[in-house]
């Protein structure tokens, strides 16, 4: 086994082993913990993906941000110590019957494809191939994803590169700024949430 | 990526490790007496009244929302920032041929010198214009949101100030805000009294 | 001794590892094994920077808190400036009773220190030292490093919630509010020289500063001068330092997020705290200030020549190792006067109240970084278009000229990967470059030319050598 093998696989057992934590916890801040050693594994393996920008994106919003958050929602409505979630038989078996289902249906989708003969329909792809292989300006250990993702938020796609029938990808242009009015959305949307229970509350300010 | 990935681990575990043995050294010669006066909570010697975990203030979580919004927007701005900067440096017409092939290399994620044509002057030009309209559309957008919210008042952080200094500024009456023009809650328009609401 | 020479004289411990056998079954050490190895020995030499950099910062907090103060500070100790004084602290903190108070959440309660500890350990691991000297080479090393940090922030937090403690919980909140808000104006300030050098490589950040000081980047244009000050601001406040110190503040919160903390446990939250003062100003330096360049030209193309003979040298180079130790040195010392700088606000400004921190970062920092950011967009535009060069003033030949042909010709010289998938260039890359074999011989000797010249090693002859 190489060494991106074996970090994939203690990568993995920890985001699942963490991912199992998160239900079988009752207090939300521990919870909230474990989420994030959850997450923060998967940062792990996006780097071992070569997706340098996004596992770095992953960490700076999911792990630094999103815990913040987590704490401040339970502290927001924690009212006896510790907030203790516990689940009923009921839910629990409820829950156990929809996450194995789910979980059939990936190991059925994951057994079912043949990967092998789909990585040699890829290596015939000539597009997918000289991607594949594409080595570009850095060494791909140090990371290659920042300025082709960059070029694809500006509408261009370096794949498309030297081609010449006139089909050409269109890069995230449009998705980019949609993203930008999807924040604005719940920008606006936070602050109203957040006026709405002051209303309640008009004898206690802020 | 291995090798970061790799390295991240083993950083986690070595720090663990040399944190630790500190504290193993010391459980040889630390005393370990504990109390019931020891164990208890710190509240400046007297008795612990109620629980500390408490319901919060809102608006904590209402900065803590805005900023993983401009979180999100930074991290967009990264890779952007790279072509933007690779585009100007390509925009100058002094610059060498050598120089030129280079940072299109870099530019446009070529494996070796002089595979590509150099991005000339006038197209980097243009892909740079187009990076600004990119940014300033997206940024735009984002930056009404940023005002809209300043506007309301959600960036206030004592609020009750705030209310107190726009009503004291209807009445005219300049009397509570000596400094009439910095009630919009800046350190200037602050009195002893209303800080006390600051957690 | 003899092993020591093919160390030095392989470009990096993974190389040097890679040639050395298996004592006793005489087998060759396969990826995964050195990839550890390489770690492990990059981990232990910075850690052991991690672990004395705060004991020489918190004397020096001590003696210049003193100094301000008209007091002596630590005399004792070690001599006649009370050097070991931090040891001491040290050695009395090890003694210390480890308390748990019987509220806390125990799991959460005794992680904490150690997630704090990690996330700024784990940030050194991008920065390079001097050319070429980071544990892990990244070409998105700023992004990687401000990301890790930002975990931090989780260690903060899980110390005051967990504590119990009303105290420690204001604290943590406070904390949070204000390393989430501080973490915007950041990266922001950060993004500005990386739009004028167009690359995240911490190393190419350093690289293209050399020559006068001129070239450092906090006098590439107005808008990177300006943003020095706001990052050198919001990054006091992102380690939580005086004037922004509001997580641990004595006079109203006992001491903030680590009030039920005691002895060992207490410590490592300081170890962190100044690890990262000194890990957020070697970033200032390396962003603003010219990184591992003393600013003097004729100086700092000796110290270029020496490293880059080095590099492309087969043998263990004295000179070039030399050169990159005290490369190392420089960017220290420019660390070491900010964190000075950093003291000194310390005991010179009283401290801030919340709102007016949040104030401060809400409306101050954020819009002046998010203004200095889009006119820092726009000033390359115009003064292309009105001089019709890239810098104001014509750029002379011996300073390297403009910041893009610096960096263009950096990247001209970097050596080209050598694996089996490099070999062919890819299919839809250019017509050019595919209808042209003729043209290839040309590119490989413009290669091998370049290579002679200045191939840098990639992954790090070592932060091993601190």
């Amino acid at each position: 086994m190489d060494a991106t093998t074996i970090l994939f696989w203690i990568f993995a057992s920890i985001s699942c082993a963490a991912a199992v934590a998160v239900v079988a916890t009752q207090n939300v801040v521990r919870m909230a913990f474990w989420l994030i050693v959850s997450l923060g594994s998967v940062a792990g393996l996006y780097f071992l993906l070569s997706a340098d920008f996004v596992a770095a994106t992953q960490l700076l919003i999911y792990v630094g941000g999103t815990l913040v958050l987590l704490i401040f929602g339970v502290m927001l409505t924690a009212t006896g110590p510790y907030s203790q979630i516990r689940t009923s038989p009921g839910e629990a078996l409820l829950a156990g019957g929809v996450g194995s289902l789910f979980l059939a249906m990936i190991i059925t989708t994951v057994v079912s494809v043949d990967w092998d003969s789909l990585a040699a329909i890829q290596q015939q792809d000539p597009s997918y191939a000289s991607y594949a292989h594409e080595p570009g300006f850095n060494p791909a250990e140090e990371g290659n994803t920042a300025r082709p993702l960059g070029l694809k938020m500006l509408g261009i796609s370096l794949e498309d590169l030297g081609r010449t029938d006139g089909s050409l990808s269109h890069g995230y242009l449009l998705p980019f700024e949609i993203v930008s009015i999807h924040l604005l959305v719940v920008l606006i949307g936070a602050s109203y949430l957040a006026r709405a229970k002051r209303r309640s509350r008009p004898d206690q300010p802020s | 990526m291995t090798d970061l990935v790799g390295h991240f681990l083993i950083f986690t575990i070595v720090a663990t490790v040399l944190l630790v043995v500190p504290l193993l050294v010391g459980r040889l010669v630390r005393p370990w007496l504990p109390t019931e006066e020891k164990d208890s909570i710190y509240e400046c010697g007297e008795p612990t009244i109620g629980t500390s975990y408490i319901q919060f203030d809102l608006r904590f979580y209402v900065v803590a929302l805005l900023f993983i919004i401009f979180d999100v927007e930074v991290a967009f701005f990264f890779p952007w920032a790279l072509v933007f900067g690779g585009a100007t440096q390509l925009m100058d017409p002094t610059l060498s041929a050598e120089a030129r092939s280079g940072l299109t290399d870099k530019l446009l994620n070529l494996p070796s010198s002089g595979l590509a044509e150099p991005i000339s002057a006038e197209t980097a030009h243009t892909l740079a214009l187009t990076g600004l309209c990119d940014i300033l559309v997206f940024f735009g957008v984002l930056l009404v949101g940023f005002a809209y919210v300043w506007k309301r008042g959600d960036l206030d952080w004592v609020r009750a100030m705030v209310v107190h200094a726009r009503q004291a500024r209807t009445n005219s009456t300049s009397l509570l805000i000596p400094r009439g023009g910095s009630a919009s809650g800046g350190p200037g328009g602050t009195t002893p009294r209303e800080t006390a609401v600051v957690p | 001794m003899e092993c020591i020479s093919p160390l030095l004289a392989a470009g990096s411990i993974g190389d040097f590892l890679r040639t050395q056998r298996v004592p006793f079954c005489g087998c060759e050490l396969d990826s995964a094994t050195v990839l550890i190895l390489t770690a492990i020995i990059h981990a232990a030499f910075l850690f052991a920077m991690f672990g004395l950099v705060p004991f020489f910062f918190i004397w020096l907090e001590r003696k210049v808190a003193g100094r301000i103060q008209d007091r002596l500070g630590p005399t004792r100790v070690g001599g006649r400036f009370g050097w070991l004084q931090s040891l001491a602290d040290g050695v009395k903190l090890i003694q210390k009773e480890d308390l748990v108070p019987s509220m806390a959440d125990g799991l959460l309660f005794r992680m904490a220190p150690y997630i704090a500890c990690v996330a700024t350990f784990g940030a050194f691991m991008v920065l390079p030292f001097s050319d070429g000297w980071s544990a892990v080479a990244s070409d998105v090393g700023l992004f990687v490093l401000f990301a890790i940090l930002s975990i931090e922030v989780v260690g903060i937090i899980l110390a005051g919630y967990s504590s119990g403690s009303k105290w420690s919980l204001f604290g943590g909140m406070r904390e949070a509010a204000q390393m989430v808000s501080y973490e915007i104006p950041l990266a922001i300030c950060g993004l500005i020289p990386v739009l004028a050098v167009g690359s995240l490589n911490l190393t190419e950040i350093g690289q293209v500063q050399s020559g006068w000081f001129l070239n450092w980047l906090v006098f590439n244009s107005p808008f990177t001068f300006l943003a020095f000050w706001v990052y050198f601001t919001v990054s006091t406040a992102s380690c939580k330092r005086a004037p922004f110190d509001l997580a641990e503040a004595e006079s109203e919160l006992v001491g903030g997020f680590h009030t039920e903390y005691s002895g060992m446990r207490w410590s490592f939250f300081f170890m962190a705290e100044y690890a990262s003062m000194f890990l957020v100003s070697l970033v200032a330096s390396l962003l603003f200030l010219g990184g591992w360049h003393t600013g003097i030209a004729p100086l700092d193309s000796v110290l270029t020549g020496l490293r880059e003979t080095a590099a492309a040298s087969p043998g263990f180079h004295v000179a070039g190792y030399v050169a990159n130790l005290f490369g190392m040195m420089v960017l220290a010392s420019k660390g070491a006067m900010l964190v000075f700088v950093q003291i000194w606000l310390r005991w010179t400004l009283p401290r801030l109240r919340i709102d007016q921190v949040m104030t401060t970062c809400l409306k101050y920092l954020v819009p002046m970084s998010c203004g200095l950011f889009l006119c820092q967009i726009i000033w390359p535009l115009v003064v292309i278009s009105a001089v019709g060069r890239s810098t104001l003033v014509a750029w002379p030949e011996e300073m390297g000229g403009s910041i893009g042909e610096r960096m263009g010709r950096q990247s001209v010289t970097r050596p080209v990967e050598t694996d089996e998938s490099a070999g062919q260039p890819g299919d839809d890359i250019d017509e050019s470059a595919e209808s042209s074999p003729e043209s290839l011989p040309a590119v490989t000797e413009s290669q091998d030319k370049v290579s002679a010249g200045s191939v840098r090693p990639h992954s790090v002859r070592t932060a091993a050598r601190d």
